[in-house]
């Protein structure tokens, strides 16, 4: 497959030796991380029962296998593992627990552009993903490359508006105008929009669940890919 | 939701209409039961209350005073009107509906006398009207019971089933690693069905797999040969030959040649996975173009035909050449097996290219199996064309590329290819 004009992120550079090991750890330490990894294993856990509780999950991306454990719950399942960074495949090849051996799959791929056949996994598990994604058309062409890959359902987690923490950022960006923030590789998307562009993806809206209704900012869909 | 679950709708139904006939019977029954019970009940009783006056009567001559709602006619001893309604009576118990009501009666005869007790059924009614409350209340309370029990066991039924449906739906294109689906079911019917689907799914990807290895080691047994045929071709060429003979091995060259192009490209789907193009069997779009406009150009201008390639938009990027090939030179070939007169366009756009022709277009019901092995049009005529539009298809639904076929306004058809995934 020759994937003509192979869309590059800025933000995807980042994701090197040293960042990736860092990134495993980053999700074990202080109370209020682990907390809030419980939160989004939750929200995970929930969105994937309403995806009917799917057998062959796409996790893209996998970074560290932060969520393989979860995925690895329903006993049956098997779990194919995809990143864009090697160095982020090998951290999380090498912590992987031992009791999913044989079960996790990694793939090193774009996710722009995976590597695998058209309806080839029952559902694509995108946790923290989009809301690095500014570009409209480079968000549609990831839905787009997602309809065509998955057979059934897709799970993503992004950034809304609509609750204090978004009110607040935008707040912010306006009194800084001009000048890039911290969190320059990040962005809200406003609800509406992202729906809009689940459904010209070729998507239905299973449900979606918030981290804290009104006031955090991430938000998991449960997408169903219409025929 | 349930229009689209009929099987669901109708064990609800069942159940419903099941609790709404037993519970129906048996309020019908305990109505009944009440009723004669009752009756029974107030005849013993006003024959008890008849006996007291009876007692009195014989013992004191004086007709005692009732009370407690029962009223007592002596029409030969005491000067009361008797109702219409007690005309016709007779002796015994009986039930009298008149202009006031409805009474229970008892007539006795005593020492010559008609006596005649009555009681008035209001009262009765009133307590028989909360008994139907109760029981038609109950009757209410069983259907809606039976409506909640029927749909919990809908779910823990059909939703299963409605899964199962969902994951075996489009099933036949995944990924091998795919997990079994039975082990998610329990060992009941529904295990046994998943199971089922299971072997099925089983059988069919090895039977593919078989399918696949066939092509591929057959078109490798035939490169071989076909090199050593189009080699030889060549060499005898360029040796001393007759005009005559020189055209016949011309000939043998280029058929040597397309068998070999149609080796690739058989190989190249036979591959499980789509593999990138290296680098040096890439090519443009435009580059592709000109090369097909020069092998189909002549052909086409030599069968009385215009050909024309025309860039509207330039499409950047590079693809499989074998398989670009192979797609755009059987849709040429097509056009120009299908046209009497006009012309054959190829046109590139921004997202891919379209060969469009002047010939007689493609019948509507056609359409839809036009891209099926070995189905030509009706109009069918030279040889080859029955696997070349399937081949067509077969290498875009691998790339990610899209075909469709339309016909023109002005007559002829279009078949359009877009390239890149969408
Ligand atoms: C914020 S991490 C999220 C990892 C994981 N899902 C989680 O929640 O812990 C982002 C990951 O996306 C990967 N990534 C960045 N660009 C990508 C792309 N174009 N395709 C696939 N993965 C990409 C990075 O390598 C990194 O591992």
């Amino acid at each position: 497959m020759t994937p003509n004009l192979p869309i590059q992120l800025e933000f995807s550079n980042k994701y090197d030796s040293a960042h990736a090991l860092q990134y495993f750890h980053k999700h074990r330490a202080g109370l209020a991380r682990r907390l809030s990894d419980w939160r989004d294993r939750q929200l995970a856990r929930r969105a994937l029962q309403l995806a009917g509780d799917p057998g062959l999950v796409l996790d893209l991306p996998c970074g560290a296998g932060r969520f393989w454990p979860l995925l690895g719950e329903q006993p049956n399942r098997v779990i194919l593992a995809a990143d864009n960074s090697p160095h982020m495949l090998e951290v999380a090849r090498r912590e992987m627990p031992p009791a999913l051996a044989g079960r996790v799959h990694t793939l090193h791929t774009s996710a722009f552009a995976i590597d695998l056949e058209a309806a080839s996994v029952d559902s694509i598990f995108c946790m923290r993903l989009l809301h690095h994604i500014a570009d409209p058309a480079h968000r549609l062409a990831m839905l787009r490359e997602f309809h065509r890959v998955t057979r059934d359902t897709v799970i993503v987690s992004l950034w809304v508006d609509g609750n204090y923490k978004a009110w607040r950022r935008r707040r912010l960006e306006a009194r800084r105008a001009g000048r890039p923030g911290e969190n320059g590789n990040r962005f809200v998307i406003p609800a509406a929009t992202a729906e809009s562009e689940f459904a010209s993806a070729g998507f239905a809206i299973l449900g979606h669940h918030d981290f804290l209704p009104g006031y955090a900012m991430w938000r998991v869909y449960t997408l169903r890919k219409l025929a | 939701m349930a229009d689209k679950q009929p099987l669901a709708r109708r064990i609800l139904l069942s159940f419903m209409l099941l609790t709404a006939l037993i519970a129906g019977i048996n309020a019908w029954a305990i109505i009944a039961v009440v009723h004669v019970v009752e009756e029974d009940l107030i005849g013993d009783e006003m024959r008890q209350e008849m006996e007291m006056v009876e007692t009195v009567y014989l013992t004191e001559g004086r007709i005692p005073d009732l009370t407690g709602g029962s009223a007592l006619y002596v029409p030969t001893l005491k000067a009361q009107p008797l109702p219409a309604a007690f005309a016709g009576l007779h002796p015994g118990y009986q039930e009298v509906v008149g202009e006031n009501g409805a009474w229970h009666v008892l007539e006795t005869s005593i020492e010559g006398h008609r006596f005649i007790l009555a009681r008035n059924q209001d009262a009765f009614e009133a307590r028989e009207q909360m008994l139907y409350k109760v029981v038609v209340g109950g009757f209410l309370l069983a259907i809606v019971l039976a409506w909640l029990i029927g749909r919990l066991t809908v779910r823990r039924v059909i939703d299963p089933v409605i899964r199962l449906a969902g994951q075996v739906r489009g099933r036949d294109s995944m990924h091998e690693l795919a997990p079994p689906l039975a082990p998610e079911y329990g060992d009941d019917e529904l295990g046994q069905l998943a199971g089922a689907f299971d072997q099925a799914f089983g059988q069919l990807r090895r039977a593919i797999e078989r399918e696949r290895l066939f092509t591929s080691d057959v078109s490798h047994e035939l490169r071989t040969p076909l090199m050593i045929v189009g080699t030889s071709a060549e060499l005898l060429l360029r040796g001393e030959l007759s005009g005559r003979a020189r055209r016949q091995v011309e000939r043998i060259a280029k058929a040597a040649g397309e068998m070999r192009a149609l080796v690739e490209v058989f190989l190249q789907l036979a591959r499980a996975q789509a593999a990138p193009a290296a680098p040096e069997a890439a090519v443009s779009l435009a580059a592709m173009a000109a090369e097909q406009g020069e092998v189909w150009g002549p052909e086409i201008t030599a069968r009385g035909l215009a050909f024309v390639v025309v860039s509207e938009a330039a499409m950047p990027g590079v693809w499989h050449a074998t398989l670009l090939r192979a797609v755009m030179g059987n849709l040429l070939r097509n056009a120009s097996h299908y046209t009497e007169r006009g012309e054959i366009r190829l046109i590139l756009d921004a997202g891919g290219f379209r060969v469009e022709d002047s010939g007689p277009g493609i019948a509507a019901d056609e359409r839809e199996r036009l891209f099926d092995s070995f189905v030509r049009g009706s109009a069918a005529r030279g040889e080859g064309l029955g696997l070349g539009l399937s081949l067509v298809r077969r290498i875009c639904e691998q790339q990610g590329w899209r075909i469709e076929a339309h016909n023109l306004a002005g007559g002829g058809s279009c078949f359009s290819v877009r390239l890149g995934r969408f």
